[in-house]
Formats: structure tokens, sequence, C-alpha cells
């Protein structure tokens, strides 16, 4: 299960992994990686100072933007269909229920569960296309 | 066989089921026993979590809120599943590569502070405490119920049983009876919600039977009749609100983010391989979750219409035996106001208070109430926590059926009861002892550590379960506020801004917790007489403060993060590894 490269594995002390060396992402060349905008992989302390998006500015971007769009979902099922809508889709009937009712109680919990799976299965993906992707066991 | 033996069965076979787990899986690392090793298969993960997560409030309390409140239960039914989409797109991927055993480790390493470090143990410990005094009291109301066991013996006996597993096996022998009691509690959850299901709508899934025609009524759903039928008595309709919006929607955002803030919860994501693991596990959980969430709202609109129809107006020596065992251990009191010896439900509380009995029988049998009676006509007095527990005999189910729920019951309080105390003697043992004010020690010495602090964890969760302090109902508000207003702001931004200091994250961190704390402090405690909507900030009830609290902290701890030097560059570089999967798989070995 467990991988032995040793080259990546993290160091001992709860605080070692803080001290820049290159323990996370070798950057490989030639790919779009995430890294190659920068100087070093390893982050020296004499580099320059950088805003926060840059390093990994291509992925982060993708993700934030991933992420944005489920939240944004995720807001409309909740708060939107099941609290501040839920008057007026009251007024329609969906089955046996009040949808405003339906939704609060029991839609939005359906799209939670597919919006997390959404997400896990997206960013698998954005993960492999910026190559930052985990190695398969 | 009678209920009783059946129930000793049950309960029983997932007893010894739990501890031969134990003893399977003993810890013999710290890693082990902090995160289970860190291997944890990511459906089986889902599924520890979801155990760990649903508590003796979610198995027995929530389909009798959503019962008696109607659609204002939505908000204990969103705010406690919409939570964890948080959780999967904005903590738990990241915690996971951060790779660490807790979550005051990754407040103290990314804010580079060990006073960081010690405000998130305190807040861990309020907020797990707080739960775990409820999950006693879980227990033992089982135990008295269905046992005939004093409530007193029956937390030791679930005392013990935690014992064995916690303080054996950690944090892996918690993982995998979490994943066993999962399997009981989410059964025993089930078989009762599809055999009502079918007795009412005939149709076998409880989802759709809520929405579906109560049987014989030509075309009457079981929505339309439950508004019918409480209009009648009085009450407001089922399906609408008498919270303010503005309440409900403050309320789910505050139990929305405290669930993602819950320390309990995160740590189990430390527990799986990778970082696309922790993804799809959070998944798996909330789809584990969603099958006893969903199923909630059926369970208590059903109870709800089977109680009105069997309690009232009927004789009270006509009563079903249940409602007069439930009268016996004092969660339902009839106060016959109109002296015609018959049940009358109504709005409003029957008596103020919890009630409290005479020494003498009334003339009808039934315990005398001797608080003083309200002007209302409702007579009767029904415990929200009892709906789940009796519904199978409200609806004559077989007696098997009974005892599974008990033992379900007692899977759910138990599961909750030993992830919380995990975190508590993680924290003790790893955060204070370890990385506050011992560095030195061994691993072996650490462990040693960490198994004296979980059994005086279950020690201090059992006193307060036999001697449950008055304030355990309001204090639940506490910790979701609390997580809510101190822990998720600071995770977040650790995590999404580079830029955040230490100076600006405990800021934010003291500033939402004395702000949630003082709010709900005044209004529960203080001056419990003035908590009503006209008295709240923007109309905002403590339970729902929570959420102003953690908008507060996020604005102070942005403010004065401005006025301080940016984070040091190792820091800086700690943000970025986060926030890349790869590297996560290389688990940190001791």
């Amino acid at each position: 299960m467990q991988l032995t490269i040793s080259a990546r594995r993290m160091p001992t002390t709860p605080m070692g992994f803080l001290s820049p060396v290159g323990v996370y992402l070798p950057a490989t060349e030639g790919k779009e990686s995430l890294l190659s905008d920068e100087k070093s992989s390893g982050g020296s302390p004499a580099q320059p100072r950088r805003s926060p998006a840059q390093p990994n500015s291509a992925y982060w971007r993708a993700n934030l933007k991933l992420g944005a769009v489920l939240l944004l979902i995720w807001f409309v099922v909740s708060f939107g269909f099941g609290i501040l809508l839920v008057e007026p889709l009251n007024r329609i009937a969906f089955f046996g229920f009040k949808l405003g009712f339906w939704w609060a109680q029991q839609g939005s919990i359906f799209v939670f569960v597919v919006l997390i799976f959404v997400y896990s299965a997206l960013m698998k993906r954005i993960d492999k296309r910026f190559d930052v992707h985990e190695e398969e066991e | 066989m009678d209920v009783k033996l059946l129930t000793y069965l049950f309960v029983g076979l997932s007893f010894t089921l739990y501890i031969g787990i134990a003893i399977w899986s003993r810890a013999a690392s710290t890693k082990e026993f902090y995160v289970a090793g860190g291997h944890v298969h990511p459906i089986a993960n889902g599924m520890a979590t979801a155990a760990d997560w649903m508590s003796a409030a979610s198995f027995m309390g929530m389909a009798g809120i959503v019962a008696f409140m109607g659609y204002d239960g939505t908000v204990y039914l969103m705010g406690w599943t919409g939570g964890y989409v948080l959780l999967a797109i904005l903590l738990a991927p990241y915690l996971r590569k951060f790779g660490q055993f807790t979550v005051p480790d990754f407040i103290g390493a990314r804010y580079y502070s060990n006073t960081a470090r010690v405000v998130a143990v305190i807040c861990l410990i309020v907020v797990s405490f707080t739960y775990v005094a409820g999950q006693m009291r879980g227990v033992g109301i089982v135990f008295s119920q269905f046992l005939d066991v004093d409530i007193t013996l029956g937390v030791i006996i679930g005392m013990a049983v935690v014992f064995m597993y916690a303080v054996l096996g950690g944090m892996k022998g918690i993982t995998y009876t979490q994943v066993a009691q999962y399997c009981v509690l989410i059964f025993a959850y089930l078989v009762p919600a599809i055999f009502i299901s079918i007795m009412i709508t005939g149709i076998p899934v409880p989802q759709i039977g809520l929405g579906a025609d109560v049987i014989g009524s030509s075309g009457v759903s079981v929505l339309e009749k439950l508004d019918a039928t409480l209009v009648d008595l009085g009450f407001a309709p089922y399906t609408n609100g008498t919270k303010s919006p503005t309440d409900v929607f403050a309320i789910t955002l505050a139990l929305m983010i405290g669930t993602a803030g819950l320390p309990h919860v995160i740590v189990r994501f430390f527990t799986v391989p990778n970082v696309a693991d922790a993804r799809k596990s959070a998944g798996y959980a909330l789809l584990f979750i969603a099958l006893l969430y969903t199923t909630a709202p059926a369970v208590g609109a059903f109870a709800r219409l089977n109680i009105v129809d069997t309690v009232h107006d009927t004789q009270y020596t006509q009563m079903a035996g249940w409602f007069k065992s439930w009268e016996r251990i004092g969660l339902i009191g009839w106060l016959d106001k109109n002296q015609d010896g018959a049940i009358q439900y109504a709005p409003g509380a029957p008596f103020e208070g919890a009630p409290a009995y005479g020494v003498n029988l009334g003339p009808q049998g039934q315990r005398l109430v001797t608080n003083p009676p309200t002007a209302n006509a409702n007579e009767v007095y029904l415990d929200r926590d009892i709906i789940v527990l009796a519904n199978p005999e409200i609806a004559n189910l077989p007696a098997w059926v009974i005892a599974l729920v008990a033992a379900g019951g007692l899977a759910a309080a138990l599961s909750t009861a030993a992830g919380l105390l995990l975190v508590i003697s993680t924290s003790v043992s790893h955060d204070l002892i370890k990385q506050t004010f011992a560095h030195g020690i061994s691993e072996r010495q650490e462990l040693l550590y960490a198994r004296f602090a979980a059994a005086a964890a279950i020690c201090v969760a059992g006193y307060l379960g036999i001697n449950p302090p008055d304030f355990v109902a309001p204090v639940v508000a506490f910790a979701f506020g609390l997580a809510a207003a101190s822990l998720f702001p600071a995770i977040l931004m650790g995590i999404f801004s580079v830029r955040m200091n230490k100076e600006g994250a405990i800021s934010g961190m003291i500033v939402g917790l004395l702000f949630t704390f003082v709010y709900i402090g005044y209004f529960k405690f203080i001056a419990p007489e003035l908590n009503s909507p006209e008295h709240w900030l923007f109309g905002i009830s403590p339970e729902g403060i929570g959420s102003i609290g953690a908008v507060l902290n996020f604005s102070v701890a942005l403010l004065v993060s401005l006025a301080f030097p940016r984070p040091p560059q190792s820091v800086v570089d700690l943000v970025h590894h986060i926030r890349v999967p790869r590297g996560a798989a290389t688990p940190q070995e001791h």
C-alpha cells in the first residue's frame, strides 16, 4: 500500500517539512507544470516574495473555479430553493410534496451527495491534466 | 421471544462484535493510534465517518425534531449534511495533504505559533466534551428503557465498552468498530422506517412514501393529511415554517460551517491513503449519512401522524403499552386538565417544564404530574427524543424490530462518543504534552499518555452522562457555534490565503470565539427571559449566531493581518505544498 520513494517521504519531525527542501512537487520539466514558472521548485529562502496565486497558478485557478461553481450550486439548492424561495416554490406541487418543502428536506441532500462525487471525479481529471496527481499504487 | 430477551440478545451480539474488533485491531504505534496507520479504504472511512458523525442525537433526535417542528426541522437536515460539501471542497483534501495527526497540528504549523495551537486545542476540547455528554445520556436512555437497567449502570457498561476499543485500539480500533456500528445503526433505522412506510402508504421506500398517498384516503398525500390534521388541532401546518427566514438561514449556515469545523470529523480524513481518497471518502461519508438523513423526515412525518391518531381523544385506560412505559421513565407526562379521563393533544406545553411526578397514581392509573398547568388545552408532554425509539411500538411492529432499534441507538451513541474521546485524548497527548510542554518524549511515552488521556476523558464523559448538567441541551448550540466561529475560518484561511499571518488568525479566532460565547451565554444562561426574536441581533437566535461569529472572525483576521508582516517563507512553502495532491501518499512514519 505505501510508497517507498524515499525522496518524497515526509520528514519525521512535525515541523520538519517546513524546512525549504523539495518535499513537495518534484516538478516535471516540459509539461504544464505548476512550478515551471518558478525559479526553483524547492522554494529556497533567497527567492523573492511571490503573490499568493503565482506558484501553481493555472492548476490553482482551475481548482478554485471548479470549487466556486459547485459551491454556487450548493448555495442555490439549499439556501436558495430550501429557504429563500421556499414560499413561491411551495405553490408548485411535486408528486405529493410542496416543491419548496421537498427541496428543503430531501432534494438538497441528494444534490449535496452528487456534488461531492462530481468534485472528486473532476478534480482527479484536473490533477492529471496539470500533472500533480498522486502516483498510482 | 419477548422484547427484553431479544434486546439483550441483539445488544449482546453487537457488543461482542465491537470488542472482538477491538482485540483484532490493537494499535501498536502513535500513527495507528492517531490516524489508523493512514491507510483506511475510502468506503470504510466513509462508513466510519458516518457512524462517527451520526450520534445519538441524529439517530434518536433527528426524526423527533422534524416530527415536532415540521419545516423548521429543515435547518438540522440541511445544516448537518451541507457541511460535508464545504468539508470536501474546502478542507479535507488539503488537510490530508498536510498529513499530520490533529487539527491543532495544522493550526500550530500553519500559523507558526504555539499560541494558535493552544487556542485550537481549547476550542477542540470545549466542542468535543459538549458533545460527549449528550452521547452518554443517549446510552443511559436506551439501557433504562429497553433493558430495565439503572441509567448509572447503563452508562458504566457503555464506558467499559468504549474503553475497550478506544484505549486499546485508538483510531484503528475505532475506525473498524465504527464500520460495524454504521451497519448496525443504518439497518436498525431503515427496517422500521420501511415497515411503517408500507403500513401507511404501501410504498417500501420511505423517501417516496413521504410524498405518496395515505392508504385508503382516496388521493390525500401523507403531508396533506398531516397538514390538515394538525391545523384541525390548532397547530401550524406541518410543511410551513414558524421561524423567520433570516433565522433559518443563519442557523443552517452556522450548522454547516460548524460541521465542517468539527475536529472529530476532520480528523477522519487523516486516515485515508491519499488526497484523492480524502475527496472520495467525503462523498461516501455523505452518501451513508444521507441514507439516514433523507429517511428521518419520513420517519418524523409518519410518527407524528401515528401519534395524533393513537393519542388524541383516547381514554388513558385504553392507551397502548408504549405510552405507559415511557411515562414510567419520565419522558411522557399526562395531566388530565378537563378531568374526562381522555388524553387531549393540542399546541403548546401542557404544563411548565419537564414532568415532575407525585407519589400517588391518578384515578386512571396515570402518574400524577405536579407541575403547574398551563392555560391551553394540551394535556400531554412528549419528549422529542423518544420518537425513533417508540416508533416501532407505536406502529405495533414485531418485537425483533424494537430490539434492533435499541441496538442501533447504542451503536450511534457509542461510535460518536469513541470518536470524540479519541480527538480529546489525541489533542492532550500530542498537542499539549508532546508539542507544547514535553518535546522530548518518546513514541512509547506519547502512546502511553494518549491511552491515559483517553481513559481520563472516558471517565469525565461517564460522569457527565450519569449526572447530566441541566445545560446539556443549550450547550449543543455552543459546540456548533464555536466550531463555526473559531476553527473553520482559521483552517480555511490557512489554506486559501498565503498572506494570512499568525496575528490575523489568532485575533480572528479569539474574536469569533468570544463573540459567539458571550452571545450564547447571555441568551441561554444570563438572561434567558430575553431569548426571543425582538432582542436578538438582526433577529438571529443563539443557535445561528455562529455564522455571524464566523463572519467576524474572517473580517478581523483579514484586517489585522494587513498590519503585520507576511508569514515566513517556510509557511508560504507549506501552503503551496498542501495545495497540490502529489506526495501525500507517503505517510509520515515515526
